[in-house]
């Protein structure tokens, strides 16, 4: 378990990640405090989920640093998970073919953790989301979206992290669903678990974060507090249809 | 030569088929490679179990043994200095590079170890008789080893955290690595066991085909053949394809000159993926570069 530091939990200086010559993020300063959520929107291309996979520790920086608990990120991405960060991938990435069951206790392999805390956790993300404790044993390619996306957050809660990054949670998902997923993201965040959230429904991710960054062109354009965001005139244009 | 005895050697070569076509198999489900070199890995397990029967090592389990780990270690190398340099590039740039490793290890062991077959002990000499049925002890191993690798691998991929990880890992790399499994890792060991399963039938079907020879790319397309034939994603389907194949071969050849005997099973083939284009027991899901 990683130890808690002053200073922010999770932090990008300078994040530049190219694609060949294409420059995917060109220096982005974002950081997210202990017990705090915060969202990034942006449109298509702006470099989102090059983003969250940075901030999972799943792809390297061409430059500048990430640090995770005033530490470097490792440079292994199966080791993003043991420094206390849980992702859920855009398009839920589940392990098809597998059951719910399988795919929650997939969530904690990389501590070899008994199987009595395994069956803890199982409860805890049955209980957020009571829906999978119906559907343990059935095949996650058989589900809806929403239930899939459940088992995708679940499966990143069952390694208790101190950090959650959500790359578009609420993408293809009834209005509905996405508001049963985003009711346990605001119960777990009142719970203390540090949120990162990319997503395109801007009003969906203020109810739910403390700050924002929006982002274009792999660049921040601004960022502050969600009051701040919602003042802001390119925001209030181009995301709340002002 | 009697239905019955046909049978028995039928099911032999479709044993050793089988050996092979659970390491295409295996690494084709854990990485979505195939591995062309896999029958040449065999021959090459042949002639290291040789090497130690040359240097005075006269028990043969103990042999099978030290081909087995080395077959491990050599596999890790395999992944390190074949499989991890083009994967990158595709997996079209990986099967390219296992038909050059094939051709290295072909020649390679004509170099060092001259380009004939050669003889090589049994683990028993003794045959079995069941009433008319006579069953060589060799061939009952053989049997014993494919139907216990076949447990073993279902029991490793299914029960197992690491086989639990070796088939997340295979499914979806990206989430594999957002839970913390290390798919390099995984990778290596699905090539190790490719590895160390060839290595040891080398020195099982080497009393049968003999050591060494040119028998590596007729195993690598029997073997192919078989896992395709049976569903190349399913084990259960790779080994009753495998068989299926050593038994039609055996029984063909007895009727018709053996020269027709290719031709034949391979048009038989091309007519099931036709109708079942996943093979017998093919997945519903097939990894396909």
């Amino acid at each position: 378990m990683a130890r808690a530091q002053e200073g922010p939990l999770l932090e990008l200086s300078g994040a530049v990640y190219r694609y060949g010559a294409i420059s995917a993020l060109k220096g982005v300063d974002l950081h997210v405090n202990r017990g705090e959520a915060v969202c990034v929107i942006g449109p298509n291309g702006a470099g989102k989920t090059t983003l969250a996979r940075l901030a999972g520790g799943l792809y390297r920086p061409a430059g500048g640093t990430i640090r995770v608990n005033g530490e470097p990120m490792p440079r292994q991405p199966h080791e993003a998970v043991a420094r206390g960060i849980g992702s859920v991938l855009e398009g839920r990435h589940l392990f098809v073919e597998q059951t719910v069951q399988t795919n929650l206790e997939l969530g904690c392999y990389h501590g070899n953790v008994p199987k009595a805390v395994v069956e803890e956790r199982l409860e805890k993300v049955m209980d957020l989301f009571p829906v999978l404790r119906k559907r343990a044993s059935q095949e996650t390619s058989t589900m809806s979206g929403g239930e899939q996306q459940m088992v995708a957050v679940g499966r990143a809660l069952m390694a208790e992290p101190e950090i959650l990054i959500l790359d578009e949670p609420s993408m293809g998902l009834s209005p509905k669903i996405t508001g049963e997923v985003f009711d346990a993201l605001e119960a777990l965040r009142k719970g203390g678990l540090s949120i990162l959230l990319i997503e395109q429904n801007a009003p969906l991710a203020f109810e739910l974060a403390d700050r924002g960054y929006l982002l274009r062109q792999g660049e921040v354009v601004v960022e502050g507090n969600i009051d701040e965001l919602t003042e802001d005139e390119v925001v209030r244009s181009a995301y709340l249809g002002a | 030569m009697r239905i019955i005895d046909l049978l028995v050697s039928g099911l032999t070569l479709g044993a050793i088929y089988a050996l092979v076509a659970l390491g295409f198999h295996l690494v084709y489900r854990m990485t979505g490679v195939l591995d062309f070199a896999q029958g040449d890995k065999v021959i090459i397990g042949g002639l290291l179990g040789l090497t130690l029967v040359r240097q005075g090592l006269d028990t043969i389990l103990l042999v099978a043994l030290l081909v087995l780990i080395a077959g491990l270690l050599l596999g890790i190398a395999y992944d390190a200095l074949v499989i991890l340099p083009t994967q990158n590039n595709g997996h079209i740039a990986t099967i390219a590079a296992t038909v050059g490793i094939m051709l290295v290890f072909a020649n390679g062991g004509h170099l060092i170890w001259g380009p004939d077959g050669k003889p090589f002990p049994p683990v028993h000499r003794g045959v079995l008789e069941i009433g008319e049925m006579r069953i060589g002890y060799q061939d009952l191993l053989i049997w014993v080893v494919v139907i216990g690798v076949a447990i073993g691998l279902a029991l490793l991929l299914g029960r197992s955290r690491v086989g639990r990880g070796m088939v997340a890992a295979a499914t979806d790399p990206l989430a594999a690595q957002a839970v913390g499994i290390n798919v390099s890792r995984m990778r290596a060991i699905a090539f190790a066991l490719a590895f160390g399963l060839a290595a040891l039938a080398g020195v099982l079907v080497a009393p049968i085909t003999l050591a060494g020879g040119t028998l590596g790319t007729a195993l690598t397309l029997k073997g192919f053949t078989g896992a395709v034939l049976g569903g190349l994603a399913s084990t259960r389907g790779v080994i009753v394809g495998a068989v299926l194949l050593g038994v039609i071969e055996s029984e063909l050849a007895a009727v018709i000159p053996n020269s027709y005997v290719d031709p034949i099973v391979l048009i038989a083939l091309i007519i099931v993926l036709l109708v079942m284009p996943n093979g017998l027991f093919g997945l519903r899901r097939q990894r396909l570069a």
